[in-house]
C-alpha cells in the first residue's frame, strides 16, 4: 500500500488507498479516481461523500424479508397488493432487484445473504435461514420459491431448505432451468439441455 | 522442451471464483498439465458458450491458451456432468470433500494422469454406489499413495518390526503405523485395530470389484475414518472445511431431523 502513497498530499494519498480497496479497482484506477475527485467540483465530492455516509447510517435490513431497506419492515413487505402467501428466496440482495426488474413475480421476497459453501466454510447457520423458518410460523405462508443461482452451492442450500421447509406443509418449487432467451442450442451444456427437456411446456 | 502455446485436455473443474463483472476463475485438475487456473472471459453471462460446461465437478474436455499470468478457457465441451451429485445433497457433500482434497493436495502444474484417472473414477462411482463412504475411504488412500504421503501400513516405524494383528496406533508425524509399545513416544496418533489396518492395505492394494464386495460394519468405517482425516489434517495443516458440513448432514439425515425426505 505503501507504493500508492507516492503523491504529495497526504489528503490525497488517504483517498487513493481507501478507494483500492473497494472491489474490482486496481492501483492504477484508483490513482485515476482520487485526481478526478481532485479536479471535480466541491459539490461532486460533497455529494459522493454523503451518499456513502448515509448507506451506512440509514440502510437496515428488513426484520422480515432480510432484503436491504430505509425502513423496517420494507415497503415490499408492507405493500397489501402484493401476495403474502407466496416467498421466493434469493441469495443476494441484487436478485431482488434483477426479479422486480421482470415485473412477473408479485409475492414477496426473503434475502439469505449468501450460499451454503462447504469449500468456504459456510454452513446454514451462517444465512438468514432461522429467520425464513420464523415466516413460516404464521401459517400464512402457501409455497416457498427457490430462486438461488443454478450452481453447486445454489443447489446445496436449495435442497437442505427444502428438507427443511417441506415438514412444515408449504410447498417448495424452484426455479425452472433451461435454456436463455436467444442463446444457441448448438453450444447449452449437458445439464442445461436435459432440464430444459424435462422441464418442456406445451405449446 | 517448450510447451505450446494453446493445448487441448481433459479436465475436471474443482472450483470457481468471481472475476469482475462476468468472468469467471475456474480451478481445473488437467490430464496434461496437472492443476490449472484458468479465465473463462465472459462466463457469468447466460448466453455464455462456456458457463455451462465449466461447472464444479464435471468432466469436460477443454481448449486452453497460456496467458501471461492465468491460463485462458478459449473452449470447453462437457463430457459428463455427473447428474446425481447436482440432485442429492450428500452425495454433492462428499463431492465437494473431493474438490477440497484435490485442490489441498495437488500444487499447481504437477500432472499425474493416474491420480486423473483415480478423480474420474471416484466421481463415477460416488455417484453410481450406494456406499459412498467406502469410495471416500479408497480416494483418499491412494491419494495418499499418488502424492507422496503413503502410510506405511506394514512394519512398525519405531522399531521396524512388523507389526502384530492387534490394536496398533497410524502416526502422521512417524508416516505410518506404530506398535502399541513405539505409539506413546510420537504423539498424535490414532488407534487402528487389526482389521482396520487390513482393509486400508486392501484398499490401496486391492482393485475397485474386490473393494465394493467388502462389508464394513459402521464402527470399523468410523474408525478408518477419523485415523485418516487425522492423517490428512496433518499433512495439510489444516481442518477440511467440507469435512464439517459432511459430519453435520451425516448427523441430521442419520437421525431423520430435520426431514429426511429425498431432495427435490
Amino acid at each position: 500500500m505503501d507504493r500508492l502513497s507516492v503523491p504529495t498530499s497526504k489528503p490525497l494519498s488517504r483517498l487513493i488507498e481507501a478507494l483500492h480497496r473497494l472491489p474490482g479497482i486496481g492501483p492504477k484506477m484508483a490513482q485515476r479516481l482520487a485526481y478526478y475527485l481532485l479536479r471535480a467540483s466541491a459539490e461532486e465530492a460533497e455529494v459522493l461523500a454523503q451518499a456513502i455516509a448515509a448507506v451506512k447510517e440509514q440502510v437496515v435490513l428488513c426484520s422480515i424479508c432480510q432484503n436491504t431497506a430505509d425502513t423496517s419492515p420494507c415497503a415490499l413487505c408492507q405493500d397489501p397488493v402484493r401476495d403474502h402467501s407466496l416467498i421466493c428466496v434469493v441469495e443476494e440482495p441484487l436478485d431482488v432487484l434483477a426479479l422486480e426488474r421482470s415485473g412477473a413475480f408479485k409475492g414477496l421476497y426473503h434475502v439469505l445473504h449468501g450460499s451454503i459453501s462447504p469449500m468456504d466454510g459456510v454452513g446454514p447457520e451462517d444465512l438468514k435461514i432461522r429467520e425464513l423458518l420464523e415466516r413460516m410460523q404464521t401459517g400464512e405462508v402457501k409455497e416457498v420459491i427457490m430462486a438461488t443461482n443454478p450452481n453447486l452451492e445454489g443447489e446445496a442450500t436449495a435442497m437442505y431448505l427444502h428438507r427443511l421447509l417441506t415438514p412444515l406443509g408449504v410447498s417448495v418449487s424452484r426455479l425452472a432451468r433451461g435454456l436463455p432467451f436467444g442463446a444457441d442450442l448448438e453450444y447449452a451444456d449437458e445439464v442445461t439441455l436435459s432440464r430444459a427437456l424435462e422441464d418442456r411446456h406445451p405449446l | 522442451m517448450t510447451r505450446p502455446r494453446v493445448y487441448k485436455t481433459e479436465a475436471i473443474v474443482l472450483g470457481e471464483a468471481r472475476l469482475g463483472e462476468a468472468d469467471r476463475i475456474v480451478t481445473l485438475y488437467t490430464l496434461r498439465r496437472g492443476k490449472v487456473r484458468a479465465v473463462a472471459r465472459g462466463a457469468l453471462r447466460p448466453k455464455s458458450r462456456l458457463g455451462g460446461h465449466l461447472q464444479p465437478l464435471s468432466h469436460c474436455q477443454l481448449m486452453l491458451a497460456q496467458g501471461k499470468g492465468l491460463d485462458i478457457v478459449t473452449g470447453c465441451q462437457m463430457l459428463d456432468p455427473f447428474i446425481p451429485l447436482r440432485q442429492d445433497l450428500m452425495c454433492q457433500a462428499r463431492g465437494f470433500y473431493l474438490m477440497e482434497l484435490m485442490d489441498g493436495f495437488c500444487p499447481e502444474g504437477m500432472e499425474s494422469p493416474s491420480l486423473f484417472r483415480l478423480l474420474l473414477d471416484t466421481l463415477g462411482r460416488l455417484c453410481r454406489s450406494g456406499d459412498g463412504e467406502r469410495v471416500l475411504r479408497r480416494f483418499e488412500v491412494r491419494l495418499l499413495d499418488y502424492t507422496g504421503f503413503r502410510p506405511e501400513l506394514h512394519r512398525c516405524l519405531g522399531c521396524t518390526q512388523p507389526v502384530e494383528p492387534v490394536t496398533n496406533y497410524l502416526s502422521p508425524g512417524a508416516g505410518g503405523l506404530l506398535c502399541p509399545q513405539c505409539a506413546p513416544t510420537q504423539p498424535p496418533v490414532h488407534p487402528l485395530s487389526a482389521n482396520a489396518v487390513k482393509v486400508l492395505r486392501l484398499l490401496r492394494e486391492a482393485d475397485m470389484d474386490t473393494v465394493d464386495r467388502l462389508k464394513l460394519s459402521p464402527g470399523l468405517a468410523a474408525e478408518m475414518e477419523a485415523a485418516l482425516r487425522g492423517y490428512i489434517q496433518f499433512v495439510l495443516e489444516r481442518r477440511l472445511k467440507s469435512s464439517t458440513w459432511l459430519e453435520r448432514l451425516r448427523r441430521e439425515l442419520g437421525t431423520g431431523t430435520p426431514g429426511a425426505n429425498p431432495p427435490a
